[in-house]
């Protein structure tokens, strides 16, 4: 057991730190935040450009097989930096798709892999539906229903949701054009959108799982989608932590820096000791799942903890900033808006404890995967 | 031990409740809800001045000012129904500079400034921040020099909310550089459009707008000093105290608590497993809260003022705030971060606005940290 990126992974972290420091200075983090950028289709091919895409996509379908920890590792370094990629998503998405072991899946996936493509999911946390029915529904050859909050959903060419086909629970890659979309403003500016399927004919949607198969894909779908988010949230969380004690150390107030003072030594103090907490209990909940799909319980674990320590970080990066920290000329709201947002998006508090319970046998509850 | 809440404030509340559902129209709804509360529109000052005409604003005045003479409890039982209500309330000039200006004010300034703060006409904004003073506040260096007849003004002062719309700041500024630093600070009255002072607005991520001020030569008579001159300081720690009361989270805290709380009871199923526990927290963290503060009114209305006090429930109420709206998000899931406007947005995506907007008040009127260490000097006599 060694609790540290391996040679790959550190040669992946810094590419992609370097690059996406290069790319997304504050200035275009300022744009895609109020609206006057949108991640575009040169930016889906630099990704891809650099193997990210298809980074646990097996080989013959143009990707490179490497593990979900390595496409973690860029998936927290989209967090650190502050970017909304549609990394985390395009990366579950070819999760699934290559789940599905059929030729369609697999060219579906090769579009993802080399960034022909955008793939998104629907929210595949359990407190997105109503009743536990999906929301999206095939009958006679023909679409009809809506997805709230789709990631990227304005973007997207392709979204994968959990589906009804002819009184089927299924699980269905589905074409956007055509949908009726319209872009959701959320708490830190992410892409998203609320997508209604108006009676659309079926064509180049594809069944990717029908019952029992189609509930466990959708199991593994919102156990990565988790433990993604986590991950993504843990990033933010170390950024967010290092810009907090970058700026006490500069603040001189009462004829020294803050940081000198050891009430706010100690908020930086507690802020770092959430986010490693956060980060090593995420990727070890996300290495036990790539061994066992089934493995599911340490990721709700790692994610209860990561909403609660996230709040905590979000609280004293603002604290000790003072009036600085909450004008938006100052970058920081770039991050802690992501930090409050993934607090509970990919699964909120509720499912988490639910799912606990569940998979402890307790109060009834939800049972886990 | 008494704490009977007289009956007579409590008849206030409902009474000015039912005042509040005849004066307040849908347009200043609307304009409220598209300039913030910070930013006071054509309509926000038409609905002082009535507020203002109809004896709201002084309730808790002296009588020799043209106040109501009435216990400091009513003007508590004003502020919470207006702010539950996220109605504008101009605060600082009625809890900062008013009762200031009756403490040291002379008596030209008491007869020019009071009855027109009284009836809703003027508005201060604060200032007192700079960029290298924050926390620190007893560093700032806008100058202001003697010349004849008048003080002459430069420098700089940040967080000057509401600058954009009012007729005066309440500026602190260094009269003697060479005395130590909290004993060379004076109040000067400096009305906004003189010559000289540039506002600049400094937007805020929870879309509230406060502002930059720029002072370059701004001449003001020597009859806008407040009190005496380099005692500025007292002053202002003074005003600090009752600021740190006026400005009190709970009744916003209360109106989520019930949106979200009616919420959960409409939609009894999407309550959750965690959600439970969560709102009996709140109830008790809140209730908590709300005696606290019935402590602080109390201890005003009964002549004293508090301090560490005052600090301990400022610590409390805004930590509770931003947690609370935290979790308030967890409640709603995901739907709850959808921004008011928005396809699917809940409650108007009031829980979203309120967690942006809270973080300002864990610094504001002094960081929790200094407050922290009030509370252990002047709550436990703790040696410093």
């Amino acid at each position: 057991m060694l609790f540290a990126d391996s040679e790959t992974q550190k040669l992946l972290r810094d590419t992609a730190r370097s690059f996406l420091r290069d790319r997304y200075p504050w200035e275009r983090l300022y744009d895609l935040e109020r609206g006057r950028a949108q991640f575009s289709a040169s930016d889906l091919r630099e990704f891809a450009g650099l193997g990210w895409l298809g980074l646990t996509a097996p080989e013959p379908a143009g990707g490179a097989g490497a593990s979900l920890l390595e496409a973690a590792v860029v998936i927290e370094e989209m967090g650190y930096a502050g970017v909304p990629s549609p990394m985390n998503v395009a990366t579950i998405a070819g999760y699934v798709l290559a789940s599905a072991e059929s030729a369609e899946a697999g060219k579906h996936l090769h579009d993802l892999s080399n960034g022909t493509r955008l793939y998104t999911i629907a929210d595949c946390s359990r407190g997105a539906e109503t009743n536990g029915d999906p929301t999206v529904r095939a009958e006679r050859g023909r679409w009809s229903g809506q997805l709230a909050l789709v990631p990227f959903g304005m973007a997207a060419d392709y979204v994968l949701a959990p589906v009804s086909a002819d009184g089927t629970d299924g699980f269905a890659v589905i074409p956007l054009e055509g949908a009726r979309r319209e872009p959701v403003l959320v708490l830190d500016r992410s892409d998203y959108a609320w997508v209604e399927f108006e009676d659309l004919p079926s064509e180049g949607a594809f069944i990717l799982a029908e019952g029992a198969s189609a509930e466990a894909m959708h199991e593994r779908c919102s156990a990565l989608s988790t433990a993604f988010g986590t991950i993504e949230l843990a990033g933010l969380m170390q950024r967010v932590t290092e810009m907090t004690a970058e700026y006490i150390s500069n603040r001189v107030q009462f004829g020294q820096p803050i940081a000198k003072f050891q009430a706010a030594r100690h908020h930086a103090a507690d802020m770092l000791m959430q986010t490693q907490t956060t980060r090593w209990t995420a990727y070890h909940a996300l290495a036990r799942f790539e061994a066992d799909p089934k493995d599911t319980q340490e990721i709700w674990l790692a994610k209860h903890w990561a909403a609660r320590a996230s709040q905590i970080v979000f609280e004293l990066a603002h604290l000790l900033h003072g009036g600085v920290g909450v004008g938006t000329e100052y970058p920081l709201h770039l991050l802690t808006q992501g930090v409050a947002a993934w607090a509970v998006r990919a699964g909120d508090l509720n499912e988490m404890v639910g799912r606990i319970n569940g998979s402890l046998g307790l109060f009834g509850a939800r049972s886990a995967a | 031990m008494d704490f009977t809440y007289p009956q007579e404030v409590e008849e206030f509340r409902t009474e000015f409740g039912k005042y509040l559902d005849s004066v307040v129209s849908a347009d200043l709804l609307d304009e409220i809800s598209t300039n913030g509360a910070e930013t006071a529109g054509r309509l926000t000052k038409a609905f002082w001045r009535r507020l203002g005409a109809d004896g709201h604003f002084g309730l808790g005045w002296p009588k020799e000012y043209g106040g109501g003479g009435r216990s400091v409890l009513y003007l508590h039982a004003f502020n919470y129904v207006m702010m539950y209500r996220r109605l504008p309330v101009p605060i600082v000039t009625l809890n900062t500079v008013a009762p200031a200006l009756m403490r040291v004010g002379n008596e030209e300034q008491k007869r020019e400034y009071l009855p027109r703060i009284l009836r809703g006409e003027i508005e201060f904004a604060i200032g007192y921040s700079e960029p290298g003073a924050g926390t620190d506040l007893a560093s700032l260096e806008t100058r202001a020099v003697r010349d004849g007849d008048t003080y002459v003004v430069n420098g700089q002062k940040v967080f000057t909310s509401g600058a954009h719309h009012s007729d005066y700041v309440w500026l602190a500024v260094r009269t003697d550089p060479e005395a130590p630093k909290h004993r060379g600070i004076s109040l000067l009255i400096v009305p906004l459009d003189s010559e000289g002072i540039e506002v600049r607005p400094f937007p805020t991520m929870g879309g509230y707008r406060t502002n930059i001020t720029f002072y370059d030569n701004v001449r003001v008579p020597i009859s806008a000093l407040v009190g005496e001159e380099n005692r500025g300081w007292m002053y202002i720690t003074t005003q600090l105290d009752f600021e740190r009361i006026a400005i009190s989270p709970i009744p916003g805290i209360e109106r989520v608590f019930d949106s979200v709380t009616s919420f959960l009871r409409e939609n009894g199923n999407g309550s959750g497993d965690w959600t439970p526990s969560a709102v009996a927290r709140w109830a008790a963290d809140i209730n908590a809260l709300k005696v606290m503060d019935l402590k602080m009114a109390s201890m005003v209305a009964n002549g004293e003022v508090p301090y560490y006090e005052a600090s301990l429930l400022k610590v409390l109420s805004t930590e509770f705030q931003t947690r609370f709206y935290n979790e308030a998000l967890q409640a709603l899931g995901q739907p709850g971060l959808i921004k008011r406007g928005s396809a699917g947005e809940l409650l108007q995506g009031d829980v979203e606005r309120a967690l942006k907007s809270s973080l300002v008040l864990l610094f504001g009127g002094g960081s929790n940290d200094v407050q922290r260490d009030i509370i252990a000097t002047h709550g436990l006599g703790l040696a410093r």
